[in-house]
């Protein structure tokens, strides 16, 4: 009889830590103390500390263990499974008076609320049993058996679900709209191409708790009229494409896919399509086109994919999160989802946090928490005494949100009000070292590499921009510069034919409004002062305080430092500096500036 | 052109043929071609022309459109350097600028003696890691393993080009 | 599976492998004192047992361990505590003992005043 169940995520962040290793070791010693009737070792999905994974998540006692080795186990398992003596070193729990407090009560966990992510971290998820245990394909059940296709629409309505993939539209709104078409051939497809860098959290769904895709879909599919779905997923989650071929294949063996499901007359079947590495087909019509074989290029809406989509037929699209979360609002009703959040933004939302933030990862969290108490208290802040600067959401597409932001709500329309959007939930943090202008710099590198060219704002207006800004970056920008961003971001804004197009300028303008003085700096006194423009750094050897000692000479990777050693000052020549800053990681004396 | 292997030809039938009858076949074609060989050769794109009923152009259109199908093969050992967003504010673009100097192969591109490719990769999500380096099937998260990744390189080239 | 019947079975069947990871409530919380001095003394076969008997008779309680942190000569010493937090602790606990533990407090919510660990032991 078991009476310790351990589980270690296997993500993929945590896969690349070896994970699998220590499935094996853990089995190991379990078996070398004469345990292995008492406990059992799975498999399962991310548990969101992702920057100190490999973690371990150990049930009943409600205890995580971070970065784990090979090394610990045996001590893990003598000490806490033998003993009875968590090893405290290695939790990530609290621990007051001598005692182990609940993971849940943890500052990480605590304002968090897992409905996206309820079974990640808790079941495997190559056993679907796991997921019938915890009431897996119950909604497909009441759907199938006792409830009309207007019904389930209307409970999906009323939950005031959005998009979770960043476009925030009611979900509901668009399977009425397919439900409607007259057409007998109908599709449904899971968006799973989560391209925006920096998230991360359709990949951990799709990992952790696969058949709460599968099962949505099925649900869409008998909402509207369908019987066949597709989920596009991005190449580059190869241990996500694994997950659902195995989850395909047992909800397949169990009858849960195929013809007559439950014996109630419905058929439903899905299959696995492929992105190859295209940002611009997490755009709904280009998506489409690339299912179809053929260049994702996006297309002129109307008509809308509802209307006319894949092949032609009606076709709804959805986020992988979006899905995530039916299963549970038919289950427990549309009035729970609607209670949690706010009136406009109902329910959770899942971010990855990222960049220059304490507890990278993975949370979720009901609407309306502040982006304070998500970068501070779950976020455990900037790390190393930085000071925080901005925090983008919404990838490319997004915008920055500064100090004086951070007791906003997170909501879809206040994030847009302040210049920014909720996007699919990556959330980078930037600290007083990231420079402004080189992060919209960034951006839309990212922008003019993934446009697909069919549209001329997009194709030539990008690539503008981005050169207008490296101009900025190497010090030749002028205030016509700014005057030209601005103006061409409106036009491209105005004119691009999807939504890539239409919100690339969103970094450029909302780090022009938010700081402008850094922008004005790289222009007026051709100074970077986060540090970053390498261009527009000096190195300066300041001869009062240089000891002679020409370690910094011999440090410089290009012979731009010279000086006699113990009797003229060092001195840098700046045509050849490359300005690496070996020199002021090798001078004990503090005597190399930086400006 | 550089002859190809007869092999490879039967499996590009053997492809075309298994997925020809489907909905959209031609990324599923490719996309298989481009697993099972490394890269997708012309050949290739004929085949699946012949069979789609579709122009080479169009084909080739397709495959030059997405940044996984390329049509040169790669380097023996693939270098991939996320720059996505977690990764780049933590660094990772020096971390290219390294790798490219050591191996001598331009980014996105092959060293001319094939033994390294180097791709700066779209976010692989995995930004606990920041940032992420992968070496053919091993990935490192360079915060704390930089001196690994560059040791597994060093390795690599002492052992094929100083040595073999 | 065919209906939605089978569904269930298979459901119950698998919340039963794996109770201690679903959030469901307890009605009472069994902490079996470990430690060197615990185990020593047999903990380990009281805590076998009682995981053992909570399954079988299908009470709705947790079984867990802990690490004993003072050793008192009482071991093995069984800790209940019930959902509003009153608890208690059973000393020189043996597997019969165990047996009736369950079948007094757990099943019928009687404490067993003479095998409770008296203050200053």
């Amino acid at each position: 009889m078991e009476r310790i169940q351990v589980v270690v995520c296997a993500g993929t962040g945590c896969t690349i830590g070896n994970s699998g290793e220590l499935i094996e070791k853990f089995k190991e010693e379990i078996k070398h103390a004469g345990l292995e009737n008492e406990i059992s070792v799975k498999k399962t999905g991310c548990l969101g500390l992702c920057g100190v994974g490999p973690n371990v998540a150990v049930y009943p006692d409600n205890i995580i263990y971070k970065t784990v080795s090979v090394d610990d186990i045996k001590e893990i398992v003598t000490e806490h499974f033998l003993k009875g003596r968590p090893v405290q070193r290695k939790m990530l729990n609290d621990v007051k008076d001598g005692k182990v407090l609940d993971i849940n009560h943890s500052s990480f966990y605590a304002k968090q609320k897992r409905i996206a992510l309820n079974n990640c971290g808790v079941i495997d998820p190559e056993n679907i049993e796991e997921y019938i245990a915890k009431d897996g394909y119950q909604a497909l059940a009441k759907v199938l058996t006792s409830m009309s296709k207007q019904e389930v629409i209307d409970e999906v309505l009323a939950s005031g679900l959005r998009g979770r993939g960043g476009g925030g539209f009611p979900a509901g709104k668009k399977w009425q709209f397919a439900h409607d078409q007259q057409e007998k051939q109908k599709y449904v497809i899971c968006n799973a191409d989560e391209g925006d860098p920096g998230a991360f959290m359709d990949r951990s769904i799709l990992e952790g708790n696969p058949h709460s895709v599968i099962e949505a879909m099925a649900i869409a599919a008998y909402a509207i009229g369908a019987n066949y779905g597709y989920i596009y997923i991005r190449a580059e989650y190869p241990i996500a494409v694994q997950r659902l071929e195995v989850a395909i294949d047992q909800a397949r063996e169990h009858g849960l896919l195929g013809d007559d499901i439950f014996g109630s007359g419905f058929d439903f079947d899905l299959e696995i399509r492929l992105g190859a590495g295209a940002f611009v087909c997490g755009e709904e019509t280009a998506l489409i086109r690339s299912i179809e074989g053929h260049r994702g290029m996006p297309q002129p809406k109307p008509p809308f994919p509802a209307v006319s989509g894949v092949w032609g037929k009606p076709t709804i699209i959805n986020n992988v999160e979006t899905y995530a979360n039916i299963a549970q609002i038919i289950l427990k009703g549309s009035a729970w989802f609607a209670s949690i959040g706010t009136p406009a933004s109902t329910g959770t939302k899942v971010f990855a946090l990222g960049g220059k933030i304490k507890n990278t990862g993975l949370v979720e969290v009901p609407m309306g928490t502040t982006l304070r108490e998500v970068i501070y208290d779950i976020g455990g802040g900037c790390p190393n005494g930085k000071e925080f600067k901005a925090v983008q959401t919404g990838g490319p597409s997004g915008g920055c949100l500064t100090k004086e932001h951070l007791d906003t709500p997170i909501g879809f329309d206040e994030l847009l009000s302040l210049g920014s959007m909720m996007g699919s939930g990556g959330m980078i943090v930037l600290d007083e070292d990231n420079c402004m202008v080189d992060v919209a710099r960034f951006y839309l590198d990212f922008i003019v590499d993934e446009s697909c060219g069919k549209c001329t704002p997009c194709r030539i207006g990008t690539k503008r921009l981005y050169e207008l800004l490296e101009s900025i970056t190497k010090g030749e920008g002028t205030q016509e510069t700014i005057d030209e961003l601005l103006n061409l971001s409106q036009v491209i804004k105005d004119t691009s034919l999807c939504g890539l197009g239409q919100t690339a300028p969103n970094p450029v303008l909302s780090t022009l409004r938010l700081f402008a003085d850094e922008y004005q700096a790289h222009i007026e006194d051709k100074k970077c002062p986060a540090g970053v423009c390498k261009e527009l750094l000096s190195y300066i050897i300041d001869p009062e305080l240089c000891r002679k000692c020409g370690l910094c000479a011999k440090q410089c990777p290009v012979g731009a430092i010279s000086g006699e050693l113990g009797k003229t000052a060092f001195v840098i020549d700046q045509e050849k500096c490359i300005k690496c800053g070996q020199c002021v990681k090798a001078c004990h004396f503090k005597a190399i500036e930086r400006r | 052109m550089k002859k190809i292997k007869e092999e490879y030809l039967v499996r590009i039938d053997e492809i075309v043929k298994m997925h020809q009858d489907k909905p959209g076949p031609v990324k599923l074609m490719l996309h298989e071609v481009q697993k099972e060989l490394g890269y997708i050769p012309f050949e290739a794109i004929e085949a699946i022309s012949e069979a789609t009923n579709r122009s080479a152009a169009d084909i080739y259109g397709v495959v030059t459109f997405y940044s996984q199908f390329t049509t040169e093969p790669k380097g023996k050992h693939v270098i991939g350097v996320c720059l996505g967003t977690a990764c780049y504010v933590n660094g990772s673009q020096t971390i290219l600028e390294l790798l490219s100097e050591m191996t001598g192969c331009p980014v996105n591109g092959t060293s001319s003696d094939g033994l390294f490719s180097i791709d700066a990769t779209r976010c692989v999500g995995a930004c606990g890691l920041a940032p992420v380096v992968s070496v053919d099937d091993t990935v490192f998260g360079c915060q704390k393993q930089l001196e690994e990744l560059k040791m597994l390189v060093l390795n690599y080239i002492k052992e094929e080009r100083v040595n073999g | 599976m065919k209906t939605v019947e089978e569904l269930n079975q298979l459901r119950t069947k698998a919340r039963n492998k794996m109770e201690m990871r679903l959030d469901d409530g307890h009605d009472y919380f069994v902490v079996v004192a470990m430690g060197t001095a615990g185990i020593a003394a047999g903990a380990r076969n009281v805590l076998l047992k009682l995981v053992e008997k909570v399954h079988e008779l299908k009470i709705n309680a947790l079984v867990t361990q802990d690490g004993q942190i003072e050793v008192t000569g009482q071991e093995p010493l069984v800790k209940i505590v019930d959902s509003t937090g009153n608890q208690v602790i059973y000393k020189k606990v043996d597997v019969a003992m165990a047996e009736e533990i369950i079948a007094k407090h757990l099943q019928n919510n009687q404490v067993i005043e003479e095998y409770l660990l008296q203050e200053g032991q």
